[in-house]
């Protein structure tokens, strides 16, 4: 459950950017959460509610952008979507590969002013 | 007015990894044991995996040729640390209360009271779990990861980023092997099928057998270390 502190992170940087930038009210926050980075969504998104109850983020609204995962064989180069971390090539049959997406987890952008019109 | 869908949003652009604060804590760790040479190895594993057994084995082997340090990380007490301080060697003990590893802001603090010297050893026991520690970069050299053969052969399928993410894998309590239902060669393939990189090390700590291997691991891991700072 290491979820609640990456929630807190997001508060932390949202609220640090939205300082700087001198933006009163943030609405939304896009993060990129890769399919392994080891971070449950749903986790996430309670722990944020959590981690901004009582502050100027409470409203705001966390949106999860999930980035799948993609390996690469270290042999013939070929890329794949791996099972999870099970990264065997399925044209050499090797194991040898690298993941090389799916790790992220960043705060991509926050989204001020008002609500959008429904 | 946003073209997209009619509001009045702003979008700001930040691209900001959530851990970077984690991740330059960790570069400064690193940054201060590399200048003092420090091999610094974070040991992770189940509760019960033989992590503190294994600590101790590698120090009474090795504490005649080098000063060891150790940082204990556990949610509660200090039964560990207490263990551990019967070799001589000095322990700081981190109880993280409700947290589930350690991050680098804690190392960071244990280093500076701990004072490790130049040219030593220092070794990290994490808090036992198999998830959460994965995550955390703390300036290490080498992660390790202790895995028991009662916890089956099948484990590094089940938790694989801690696997992914290790350097090395400690096969332990081997000793126990003919009397379970423990598969050497699927545990092997699945670890190469998670991390091709992994250096795996099959020993029983308990009893001291086949740490050889491992001990001459430390050993060129400090040799390298030592050489590269003379680059």
């Amino acid at each position: 459950m290491h979820e609640l502190g990456i929630a807190m992170r997001i508060a932390d940087i949202t609220s640090k950017v939205a300082k700087r930038e001198g933006v009163r009210k943030v609405t939304g926050i896009n993060v990129d959460i890769g399919e392994l980075a080891g971070i449950v969504p749903d986790l996430l998104e309670f722990s944020f509610k959590m981690a901004t109850k009582n502050t100027s983020l409470e409203k705001t609204r966390l949106n999860i952008n999930i980035i799948p995962a993609t390996a690469m064989c270290l042999s013939c180069e070929k890329q794949f979507a791996p099972d999870g971390f099970l990264t065997v090539c399925p044209v050499c049959g090797t194991f040898e590969c690298n993941i090389t997406k799916g790790k992220e987890l960043n705060v991509q952008s926050i989204m001020s002013g008002d609500e959008p019109i429904e | 007015m946003c073209e997209t869908c009619g509001c009045n949003h702003n979008e700001m652009l930040v691209a900001e990894n959530v851990l970077e604060n984690n991740n330059r804590v960790a570069a400064e760790n690193k940054k201060i044991l590399d200048s003092k040479q420090i091999l610094t190895i974070n040991m992770m594993g189940s509760p019960g995996s033989g992590k503190t057994t294994f600590i101790i084995k590698t120090i009474e082997a090795l504490k005649s040729e080098t000063d060891i340090y150790v940082i204990e990380g556990d949610q509660f007490g200090s039964l560990d640390s207490d263990r551990i301080s019967k070799t001589g060697v000095n322990v700081l003990q981190i109880n993280t209360g409700n947290g589930c590893h350690l991050d680098a802001m804690a190392v960071n603090h244990a280093i500076k009271k701990l004072k490790p010297s130049k040219n030593s050893l220092l070794i990290i026991e994490n808090v036992g779990n198999l998830v959460c520690p994965a995550l955390f970069n703390l300036g290490e050299h080498q992660r390790v990861v202790v895995f028991s053969v009662t916890e089956g052969d099948d484990k590094p399928i089940k938790y694989a980023p801690m696997f992914h993410e290790a350097s090395h894998c400690i096969i332990n309590k081997t000793d126990l092997m003919d009397f379970i239902p423990f598969d050497y060669n699927t545990a092997i393939n699945n670890l190469r099928k998670i991390n091709h990189n992994l250096q795996v090390f099959s020993l029983s700590a308990l009893h001291g057998t086949n740490m050889d291997l491992w001990l001459d691991s430390l050993r060129k891991g400090k040799q390298y270390l030592f050489h590269k700072a003379k680059l």
